[in-house]
């Protein structure tokens, strides 16, 4: 693993981030239909999802400085080591799912089709700790999104694309329960959610998506 | 623009998982499970979902009986007074113990409903092999967890990709993420980074096998047995009390993982002793002298893996 690189990259991604031109509603028009849809809708589904996480952890981390996490009340119950890290694997998160949204775009075109682009969005959180408790909700909600989406997915090579993303959404999403004080597994088994679940999940953070 | 903060290693453990699984295990086993890379003279059929659900099955039993051993061997008081809890504070040290419970709960889980499902389809489970895990204290036994858990990650995120039900990827998928949670937490605790790369590595079959390995000691109770994870190697016959000069040596009871033919290999390992159709199921030794010869067979399954086992007979004589 090399951090370094994960900062190089992901400074060459705010750019994207910021740039929002486009919607989700490719993936909202999926609704409607009752055919199963095909990887490329699936791809398209799941870059919407990780445009709403980039931006999410692209704001918030430059809105809070690893100073506002140090003055957090939930700080001081962490020990030295795990409190330095907090800032840094946000971050690191922050990149992931930058990287995501790079290589899902990248896919896409190679594919000939259109990725969709992102919404504005509205996270409504006011301190460090409603950031961490959003963050929670988004990535356990990405792992009932590709959970609920693999077993459909037809191309092998993307389904294996897709299973190796879920998995680090699941990281994600463990480490989140844990500063959240939870269980970084809550069940046996993760539940699989339907794309209009999922949709109707994070609509509240979607101000306005580009038609 | 933003900086990422540096995230310094305290911990020789940071890069086991590149080297772990060969360096972490328990040295010379009975048991080998080894590439072979010369396989193609024909090419394998492709795996079924029983295939591939056995496969998953051999590790969860793999990961519930360690963590049934370890939380039978630690007490309540080995977790809140590890190595890494005045590093980690009260947030985190606090559930250490629940968060194992929780993990050993769902390994438990995920075999139950394993073996419900490939006998659902049709299919005989795999059973639980012998173990050994290697620690000799609270800081082994969770650096193997963090091991067996991001080994079981790469082993789903591999599998995903060859299983041909859409119900079974779902269900394969719903155990990838929850295996990912235990990583990440083991990783946590073991002040490493919990999610190392934006991507995790999908792993075949036949690396997961090697890279489990080194636990297994072996797969099935009978003395003189040998076997890998689950594909196992039956040399006999075991009871050779009245032998002739040639000798049927018999290796059919030898399993496969995925029930599909075995490729046979005897060898005289000690002995004035022949063979003959060394490389069938079932070869004729034959005796140049009296006294002892020991056979090895090694058997080796379509994904690669290989079992040996051995087996001794005296040659007293004919008739005897």
């Amino acid at each position: 693993m090399n951090l370094e690189t994960n900062r190089t990259t992901q400074d060459g991604v705010s750019a994207v981030a910021v740039a929002v031109v486009g919607g989700m509603i490719a993936a909202t028009a999926l609704d409607a239909q009752t055919r199963p849809p095909t990887d490329l809708e699936i791809l398209n589904y799941a870059l919407s999802l990780e445009h709403l996480e980039a931006a999410f952890y692209n704001q918030g981390l430059r809105q809070y400085s690893s100073s506002d996490f140090a003055q957090a009340p939930f700080f001081a119950k962490l020990g030295d080591v795990t409190a330095n890290e907090v800032y840094a694997y946000l971050s690191l998160i922050r990149s992931h799912e930058n990287t995501h949204v790079r290589s899902l775009v990248a896919a896409l075109r190679s594919f000939g089709a259109t990725p969709v682009s992102p919404c504005t969005y509205n996270f409504s959180y006011s301190s460090v700790e409603d950031f961490l408790k959003v963050a929670q909700t988004l990535e356990n909600t990405g792992v009932m999104a590709y959970n609920g989406v693999i077993g459909m997915i037809n191309s092998p090579s993307i389904r294996t694309t897709a299973a190796t993303i879920a998995t680090v959404e699941g990281r994600h999403a463990g480490y989140l329960n844990v500063l959240n004080n939870g269980l970084a597994a809550p069940a046996a088994f993760d539940a699989p959610r339907t794309m209009a679940e999922i949709l109707a999940a994070i609509a509240p953070f979607s101000r306005s998506c580009p038609a | 623009m933003e900086t990422t903060p540096q995230i310094h290693p305290r911990s020789s453990r940071r890069n086991f998982f590149t080297t772990g699984a060969l360096t972490l295990g328990i040295g010379a086993s009975a048991v080998t499970i080894t590439g072979r890379p010369a396989l193609a003279q024909t090419a394998p059929a492709p795996v079924t979902d029983i295939d591939i659900l056995n496969f998953a099955l051999t590790l969860e039993h793999l990961e519930a009986a360690f963590y049934n051993q370890g939380l039978t061997r630690f007490a309540a008081s080995d977790f809140t007074g590890a190595s890494f809890v005045p590093l980690v504070g009260t947030l985190i040290s606090a559930t250490v113990f629940d968060n194992f419970k929780a993990i050993r709960d769902h390994e438990n889980v995920h075999v139950e409903t394993l073996k419900t499902t490939i006998r659902s389809l049709g299919g005989v489970p795999v059973d639980p092999c012998q173990y050994n895990f290697g620690y000799t204290n609270f800081d082994g036994f969770v650096a193997v967890a963090a091991l067996l858990e991001n080994t079981g990650v790469m082993a789903y995120d591999g599998a995903l990709g060859l299983i041909q039900s859409p119900a079974l990827r779902t269900a394969g998928a719903t155990i990838a993420t929850v295996e990912a949670r235990h990583a990440a937490y083991l990783n946590l605790i073991s002040l490493t980074i919990p999610f190392p790369a934006a991507f995790d590595t999908a792993k075949t079959m036949q690396e997961i096998l090697a890279a489990a390995a080194p636990f297994i000691t072996s797969c099935i109770a009978t003395p003189g047995v040998g076997g890998g994870a689950t594909t196992r190697a039956v040399a006999g016959p075991k009871d050779a009390s009245t032998i002739q000069q040639f000798l049927l040596l018999d290796g059919t009871a030898s399993v496969a993982f995925d029930a599909r033919p075995l490729r046979y290999a005897w060898t005289v390992l000690s002995g004035n002793a022949g063979l003959t159709g060394a490389t069938t199921a079932t070869p004729t030794a034959q005796f140049l002298l009296f006294g002892p010869a020991v056979f090895e067979l090694t058997v080796t399954d379509s994904a690669g893996g290989t079992a040996k086992d051995t087996v001794t007979i005296n040659y007293a004589g004919n008739g005897k």
